[in-house]
């Protein structure tokens, strides 16, 4: 049975942690046991806050920073010795794919600077922003889909993705990154970045027809609260959804507390974002201009006696209708239209349907045609709607843009002489594209008039009846009030923010409740809003809120608080596996007693403790780790450290590791020196072989590819959609991103070689490498081939095999010169040792 | 799982596992049959999936008194993607139903080849669903769970048992000639497992499998050299690196890929099947061609040791598939003219040739269809999750025989409801896998396909 439940094999201590440890624990809090427990320790490690830890002194060669003091230590009591150091190019490979995920160029390699310097150059590259980008995105289960039958997109959730990546590039403190990721919005700082960062919050899945409205609900919320303990807490709080955590010292009250956090998230609108984002300053700057303007006006109009004009303000009685304000007899279409023709007075109807709904926050376009016995002097538009983009046609050309000022509630748009030159006698078509400022909003009515349905203000009249104003106070005023109020208008547009895609949230927030077995139906006893008892100092469980403080942003302070046991902890053990392979808590999203366990405390405890110290900086503790011996040993295999530790758990030596999904991509286009490094911006969609569009419900619409050049960029801006992924990314395992990954699998099978060798992909690539080449003699071109793929030269067995190789498929199959190098670059591409490091 | 220098390959090959959880290798890799919980009914199993969702009460559960209520209106709670409704106008059944064999089982003619076989079927008249929308019912029928993530039940099977042919895929779907399913590869992923458990898709025309041939029509003879020194430099590679035995997989899995080559098409090579047999499935009349080259291929898998294989009927969206909102008639006379004779000469071949005691044969939607009309006007019904009918046969699945009952109307199960995840624990039992034992650790839990909670066999269908 060992093959079909691996992790059956320690039945016995499972069986002791899902059945009597929860009681054991029960126990020991009713009686307020502080006995041993676990081990020595009076509760378990990870629940304690780390204690500072003195730092070995041990007087050795290996010992370059106080990382290598405690792993020399480990590796003393178990009488191992650490491997030499790697030879340089591996180091050089090594390093470059760890902090960039790149290969090193040949210069790289030739490089003479210090082993400090090629990490301070490497961590300063943007490139690592993009590498360390990856992990991330994998713990938060970044997609840009909701799943399920339509598999929508959220629309503008890249900017999240680029959020990530200059967070890592500028070395942002890692609570405050935090703090973005949860309450970006309730910063007293906030800006367009930290609100962006919220998108972490609308990253899950999201069904739009749910079968049960308020689980589905439940269940998303609890979706942010499941990946942000695995995440950011190290503790797979999801169980205590259900029932109380079978190992872990959590209550399902617990689960139920610390969800309220979240419970005022909304989750009914994550396919357009809701957010638009218009900087504050710039925001301020642009309402003193409005207001300055409008002085300017009244300035010149206190200049002439302006009661003059009053006579001819009042509402006209010979008004004519020309298109009644009604919704019947407008035609609505959820889209704008591709065809510019719809608004000519020739287009077939049948593709709208009779307005009356907006679509939620799309723009709606509204048609209408009328006729004309002849061309009215005055053709006014009026709109009821609370609008923020307008634009209007007349026989399919725009005759109007922008959003006017209201005029007793409603948009007048008086139709410009060259907007009348358009109207012709007989059949006349009008077309509206119009975007509300608000969900509410989506009702739009609209009329034609000739003459004003209300009383009207002076400007409004200026702008509508220039003669008259002309007649009474003379051209030139009348030519600059035109000029003002144009700027005025101007000015009056709607600002053009950045759209980004988060969460929305209401103040109407039940009091929370355990949901009994995890169902909302069934609702239990209340609970306080709180973080897990047991992560608390002690008396301190609750959250004590303050109500001007949001409740996310209470959470994301204890979070980052210092007396958090766990939230260090698990992110110092996170970058220790993104550059050794595995953490010191191997399963890194479970601190609790069903993971793993730490390997050496200490060790974590002062790299905790150092990266709280140095304010959260994370290019200071991959530093640490990346200038120590340990990080520089050899994979060289030893026999006797082997039969000591086989599963390397005390770092006697380098852990090899392929390469992931984003690196193999990455290198390749490199290698075909097609690789883009554009940075930033919508996602890319490089060509889908026709036999994956196949398998998706709607294979002509799935996947448009980007075309050209654009689609050679970095893995990390390829478009995450959860129903169709590319075959080389599946095929290296990039992960679900349904739930939080904390590391990757690396499984080999044989569908990943036929990519490799038959793919359209891989003989294009392969042949772009090998023009590449330099040119010269096949020995020559195949050792640069080799040296690019690996790093290193071709040794005389592998040049003779490779040879050997050519000069049988040049006899035997008559290959063109162009295409054995094709052959040979796909083979060099294949080579386990270009797949892996070390 | 140590493993100490002197490994063999074989060995390593059994014991390679990917990061964390540790893992035995399985799926395409592993060399032996994994033995399961207990000695298995069946080996394999085909999954006949009716996308859209078949009506019960027009193909297999008889409802005498609605003919005749055509056009009535009916006090009846229904759940669609209509929304909740308290009543109706009643869509009689549109077909006649006959009683067949021994057993007399009343089936519709929609269905009247696989009406010759309803002595080795057992019908499950009583399967609810937790939902009645496609998007996560398609889900909850294939991985056990209403939200994307989890493993889909050909991965859990693959998990448990691993591969007999190492060959060709473990896992294989076989999509409609329209497209896929909604949600397309989440159908059949392995979710929070490892790569190598998820579905493989195969086709039946051209390549296969994705990559198959080479996109440069590299010849065979060329491709072994070639894959001759790669090898050779793959062992120079490995001679100071024995240890990591993922080297050695990966060598492995270019022999694995170089055979696949061969093996792949060949299993779909009808010329090596008799006329009699193509024309048992359909295979040589233009609506039964594309479902029966799929039944056929899927019997060929059967035979190479595929553990796990599912062919959709329809696919992409609206009358592609089941989904009958519109003209039921039009609708389900395509989609069951297009699978009757196939899946009757499935169940036929597979019976004379003595391997329909060892694959289990499962047939049926992610949901059943409602008695009462969607809309004003026509015999479109909509989706119905609260009571439908499955069925189940060989694998060690009793013959002839009628389990659970829906209301009179077919609107709900009333007798015996049993849920999907009753249904996973069925097919798991036949293949040998104790479905509250069949786990896998994750993010703190041991998670299983039946959940948590758990979920027992249906007993009284296993003979």
């Amino acid at each position: 049975m060992e093959e079909v439940a691996p992790h059956a094999r320690s039945i016995l201590v499972r069986i002791f942690l899902m059945k009597l440890l929860p009681w054991l624990l029960l126990l020991s809090s009713a009686l307020n046991f502080q006995g041993s427990l676990v081990a020595e320790e009076p509760t378990y490690w990870a629940y304690q806050k780390p204690q500072s830890v003195v730092i070995p002194d041990l007087e050795d060669s290996f010992v370059q920073n106080p990382i290598d003091a405690f792993i020399l230590e480990g590796l003393q009591k178990q009488k191992l010795t650490p491997n030499s150091q790697a030879e340089d190019y591996q180091l050089i490979r090594r390093v470059f794919y760890d902090v960039t995920g790149l290969p090193p160029t040949p210069s790289d390699l030739e490089s003479d600077q210090s082993w400090d310097e090629l990490i301070d150059q490497l961590l300063a590259s943007p490139r690592f922003g993009e590498k360390f980008a990856s992990h991330w995105l994998d713990l938060v289960r970044y997609a840009e889909t909701n799943g399920f039958e339509r598999d929508s997109e959220k629309e503008e959730m890249w900017h999240y993705r680029d959020y990530v990546i200059e967070s890592f590039n500028s070395n942002k403190p890692y609570d405050r990154f935090l703090l973005e990721q949860i309450a970006g919005d309730q910063l007293s700082d906030k800006s367009l970045h930290s609100s962006i960062a919220t998108g972490f919050l609308a990253l899950m899945q999201r069904d739009d027809e749910p079968a049960d409205k308020p689980q589905a609900h439940a269940d998303q919320v609890s979706d942010i609260v499941d990946v942000a303990s695995e995440a950011f807490l190290g503790t797979t709080l999801a169980c205590a959804k259900c029932h109380d955590h079978k190992g872990d010292p959590i209550t399902q009250a617990d689960y139920f507390s610390m969800m309220a956090f979240f419970d005022g998230i909304t989750t009914s609108h994550f396919k357009q974002p809701s957010h638009t984002w218009i900087d504050p300053d710039f925001e301020k700057k642009h309402r003193e201009n409005q207001q300055a303007k409008k002085q300017e006006i009244e300035t010149l109009w206190k200049t002439i006696s302006a009661e003059k004009l009053n006579p001819f303000l009042k509402k006209s009685p010979e008004q004519k209708v020309i298109v009644a304000k009604q919704h019947q007899g407008w035609f609505s279409m959820p889209r704008v239209p591709v065809n510019p023709a719809w608004s000519l007075p020739s287009f077939d109807a049948k593709h709208f349907k009779p307005a009356g709904h907006w679509p939620s926050g799309k723009p709606l376009t509204l048609r209408r045609q009328f006729g004309l016995q002849e061309i009215p002097e005055r053709f006014l538009i009026y709109l009821s709607a609370n609008l923020i983009e307008l634009k209007i046609y007349l026989n399919g050309t725009l005759v109007h843009e922008g959003v006017p000022e209201k005029s007793h509630g409603d948009y007048l748009v008086p139709l410009s002489q060259a907007g009348r030159e358009e109207l012709t006698t007989g059949k006349n078509i009008i077309g509206i594209i119009a975007r509300a400022r608000r969900p509410q909003d989506h009702k739009i009515t609209a009329g034609i008039f000739t003459e004003p349905i209300h009383d009207m203000n002076a400007w409004d009249y200026a702008r509508i009846h220039p003669h008259v104003i002309t007649e009474l106070f003379g051209a030139d005023f009348s030519n600059h009030t035109h000029t003002l109020l144009t700027e005025k208008s101007e000015l009056d547009r709607p600002l053009k923010g950045i759209r980004y895609m988060s969460i929305n949230e209401t103040t109407n927030i039940p009091d929370p409740k355990i949901h009994e077995r995890g169902n909302v139906h069934a609702q239990g006893d209340p609970v306080p809003i709180g973080f897990p008892v047991v992560m608390c100092p002690p008396g301190k469980s609750n959250a004590e809120m303050d109500p001007s403080s949001g409740r996310r942003l209470t959470f994301a302070n204890w979070l980052i608080s210092k007396e958090n046991p766990l939230t260090a902890r698990v992110m110092v053990n996170r970058l220790w596996q993104y550059c050794f392979g595995k953490g010191l808590v191997e399963s890194s999203n479970d601190f609790g007693v069903f993971g793993t366990g730490v390997t050496n405390q200490k060790l974590l405890d002062w790299l905790a403790l150092e990266f709280m110290r140095s304010d959260w900086n994370i290019k200071h503790m991959l530093k640490l780790m990346l200038t120590s011996s340990t990080y520089q040993l050899s994979s060289t295999h030893q026999e006797e450290s082997f039969r000591l530790d086989p599963a390397n758990v005390l770092h006697w030596k380098r852990q090899p590791r392929r390469l992931s999904a984003e690196e193999v991509w990455d290198s390749f286009l490199i290698i075909g020196n097609k690789l883009e490094h554009k940075m930033r911006g919508p996602p890319i969609r490089p060509k889908m072989p026709e036999a994956i569009l196949l398998t998706s419900s709607r294979p002509d619409k799935v996947w448009p590819p980007t075309q050209g050049k654009a689609a050679n960029r970095r893995a990390v801006y390829i478009h995450v959609k959860r129903s169709i992924k590319l075959p080389l990314l599946a095929n290296f395992d990039s992960p679900e991103r349904d739930i939080s990954c904390p590391s990757r699998y690396a499984t080999t099978v044989s569908t990943q070689a036929l990519t490799m060798l038959n793919s359209e992909f891989m003989n294009d690539l392969a042949e772009e490498f090998s023009k590449q080449l330099p040119s010269g003699d096949l020995k020559a071109q195949l050792q640069a081939a080799f040296k690019t793929a690996t790093c290193r030269e071709p040794n005389s067995d592998e040049i003779t095999e490779l040879l050997k190789l050519a000069s049988d498929l040049k006899e035997k199959h008559q290959l063109s010169k162009e295409a054995l190098r094709q052959r040979l670059c796909l083979l060099i591409l294949n080579l386990n040792e270009t797949l892996y490091l070390d | 799982m140590s493993f100490c220098g002197n490994t063999t390959r074989r060995e390593l090959l059994q014991t390679v596992g990917g990061g964390f959880p540790a893992l035995a290798l399985s799926g395409l890799m592993a060399k032996d049959v994994q033995e399961g919980h207990f000695a298995p009914k069946a080996k394999s199993v085909i999954f006949l999936f009716m996308y859209g969702g078949p009506s019960h009460i027009d193909t297999f559960d008889y409802k005498p008194t609605m003919y005749g209520m055509d056009g009535k209106t009916v006090e009846v709670k229904t759940f669609g993607r209509g929304g909740k409704k308290d009543g109706g106008r009643i869509v009689e059944p549109k077909w006649k139903f006959k009683q067949h064999g021994e057993s007399g089982k009343w089936v519709s003619s929609l269905f009247p080849n696989v009406a010759e076989c309803v002595d080795d079927i057992t019908f499950i008249h009583s399967m609810k669903a937790e939902s009645p929308i496609h998007g996560s019912a398609m889900l909850m029928m294939n991985s056990g769970s209403l939200i994307g993530g989890k493993p889909s039940l050909g991965s859990w099977v693959n998990y448990g048992l691993g591969s007999v042919n190492e060959n060709l895929p473990g896992y294989v779907v076989m999509l409609d000639q329209s497209g896929g399913p909604i949600s397309g590869a989440k159908n059949w992923s392995a979710g929070f497992m490892p790569a190598n458990y998820q579905g493989t898709v195969f086709r039946s025309k051209g390549d296969p499998i994705l990559n198959l041939k080479n996109a440069r029509n590299m010849p065979r003879d060329e491709q072994h050299r070639l894959i001759q020194s790669l090898n050779q430099l793959n062992e120079q590679h490995r001679a100071t690196r024995y240890h990591n035995s993922d080297l050695a997989a990966r060598i492995e899995s270019y022999e694995l890929a170089y055979k696949m080559q061969s093996t792949a098409p060949e299993a779909i090579e009808l010329a090596q099947e008799s006329e009699e047999t193509k024309n048992l499935y359909g295979v040589n009349e233009d609506h039964t061609r594309d479902f029966g080259t799929r039944c056929l291929l899927a019997r060929r898998l059967v035979e190479r040791g595929t553990r796990f294989i599912q062919i959709y009927s329809g696919g992409s969206h609206n009358d592609h598939n089941w989904d009958a909102h519109g003209d039921l008639e039009h609708n389900h006379n395509r989609h069951a003219g297009a699978t009757d004779k196939p899946i009757a000469g499935l169940l036929k071949d597979l019976k004379r040739s003595g391997l329909l005691d060892e694959t289990l044969v499962v047939w049926g939607g992610e949901f059943g269809r409602q008695p009462t009309a969607e809309y004003a006007k026509g015999t479109g019904r909509d989706h119905n999750s609260a009571g439908f009918t499955m069925w189940m046969a060989g694998g060690g699945i009793k013959g002839g025989i009628s389990i659970g009952q829906t209301d009179e109307l077919g609107s709900k199960a009333v007798e015996k409801p049993l849920e999907v995840k009753e249904l996973h624990a069925t097919i798991l039992h036949q293949m040998g896998l104790n479905p509250n034992e069949l786990s896998y650790h994750h993010a703190g839990l041991d998670e299983k396909l039946v959940g948590v909670e758990g979920a027992e066999p249906i007993w009284e269908i296993i003979s």
